[in-house]
């Protein structure tokens, strides 16, 4: 009976894990890559389940003589998500608070890597399956 | 542990951030100075590595 | 150098192994016991993502610093026979992905061809065939012609395949496709450089690979690959 219930509850993680990933890539196939219309989709799967109150922090480089659109795409149920741009020292650079939309559009004066915060805001002691979502960081680019 | 790519000297000027007619720069100007040495150190470690992987 | 393959070879087998035994391996509590620890590392790779910028940008930057398409550069289509091991096949994947794109950035059509069937014939190596299905060949066929939509088409085929071998909880062979992606586009670079050493803005992109290479150092530590990348690392 104790294997048993065991194997229950290992089915049940491995067929959550499998089901959020997939859930996440149909959302953003279908919801976040066409916003970025013009611009190339560079091909980087930067995704993560977050629950709300939760962040997650990337590392990406971007190169000089591009413009880039970087698009921070969050399922419905983490309403109010919204990022900032770091540069390598933690200085922020943009934040998108306050701001209209979660596209952003810009160049870099010279290669380097930027950090990207991603916050949901709320209570981090929810881990509901209703308080989590699908986050994607989409970036496309164009020749500038 | 130290790579080739940490030899390569690197310059930042302070960050600057101006948003112009077409779309907003963000993030520092950046210089990076690479020795003929160092570059064909590197164009020969690339090969052995890349070698190693296709053969 | 053997030392890097080895290394690789053994961060990826343990990983293929681990795939393999699953199914034959019925002690709930060991299989308990270690989804618990892919658990963990799921975790830390969800919360800091580090990646890098994919070949198609790479070879597109080449381009406009001057770059030319060199019949000797990309590898050989005939070698795929060669790659058996899960290491050999995941880097390989990236090299071959890179020469796709490659050809595609440089309108060579008959290359295309080759190296798009060379990407097609290593996912069925894989096992990861459904990305490279019938309606993505048809799609492919239709639009060789068409550079951008080239682009298009194989860097959202490289994200499918990415998200399907994170599906699958197999992030090695994703970060191995990573690795052989970058290390081609360098390759390329580099041997570009050493034929054109005037080129200054080529060795200023080639510099500037330093933050991949950190990044790819972050994305490696990640997961499960920490100790092949740092013989990668200490030999760059």
């Amino acid at each position: 009976m104790r294997n048993l219930f065991k194997t229950l509850i290992l089915l049940a993680f491995l067929f959550l894990g499998l089901n959020s990933n997939a859930q996440c890539k149909r959302f953003t196939k279908k919801q976040c890559i066409p916003e970025l219309k013009e611009y190339t989709f560079n091909g980087q799967l930067n995704t993560a389940i977050l629950s709300r109150g939760e962040d997650a922090e990337l590392m990406l480089s971007f190169y000089s003589g591009q413009k880039y659109r970087m698009y921070v795409c969050s399922e419905e149920t983490l309403e109010g998500t919204t990022f900032k741009i770091l540069d390598i020292d933690k200085n922020i650079i943009y934040n998108s608070e306050g701001k209209e939309s979660n596209v952003f559009d810009f160049k870099v004066p010279s290669t380097q890597q930027l950090i990207i915060q991603v916050s949901v805001p709320g209570q981090s002691n929810t881990h509901s399956l209703d308080f989590q979502g699908c986050v994607s960081v989409l970036i496309g680019f164009i020749e500038d | 542990m130290k790579s080739i790519f940490d030899e390569i000297k690197e310059s930042k000027e302070v960050a600057t951030s101006e948003e112009n007619a077409d779309v907003m720069m963000i993030g520092n100007k950046i210089t990076l100075e690479m020795s003929d040495e160092l570059l064909n150190n590197l164009i020969e470690k690339v090969a052995d590595i890349r070698t190693e992987i296709v053969d | 150098m053997k030392k890097i393959l080895i290394a690789i070879s053994v961060m990826l087998f343990l990983s293929s192994c681990e795939d393999e035994k699953k199914a034959s391996n019925l002690e709930v509590d060991k299989l308990i016991e270690s989804n618990k620890k892919q658990e963990e590392r799921t975790e830390k790779i969800e919360n800091i993502i580090y990646n890098i910028p994919s070949p198609t940008e790479t070879v597109s930057i080449l381009k406009r610093a001057g770059a030319k398409y060199v019949f000797d550069f990309p590898n050989d289509p005939l070698k795929i026979d060669n790659y058996q091991t899960t290491a050999q096949k995941g880097l390989n994947m990236g090299v071959y992905g890179a020469d796709l794109t490659y050809a595609t950035v440089f309108n060579k059509t008959t290359e295309t061809s080759f190296y798009l069937t060379c990407v097609t014939k290593m996912g069925k190596k894989l096992n990861v065939e459904s990305i490279f299905n019938e309606s993505v060949n048809e799609r492919i066929q239709d639009n060789v012609d068409n550079r951008d939509s080239m682009q298009v088409i194989i860097n959202e085929t490289f994200w499918e395949l990415d998200a399907y071998l994170k599906e699958q909880e197999r992030e090695n062979v994703s970060a191995l496709i990573i690795v052989g992606g970058w290390i081609e586009s360098l390759y390329i670079a580099t041997q570009f450089v050493k034929l054109n050493p005037e080129n200054t803005e080529m060795k200023q992109r080639i510099a500037e690979q330093k933050y991949s290479l950190k990044n790819l150092m972050g994305l490696v530590n990640s997961s499960k690959n920490k100790a092949g990348m740092e013989e990668i690392y200490s030999s760059l």
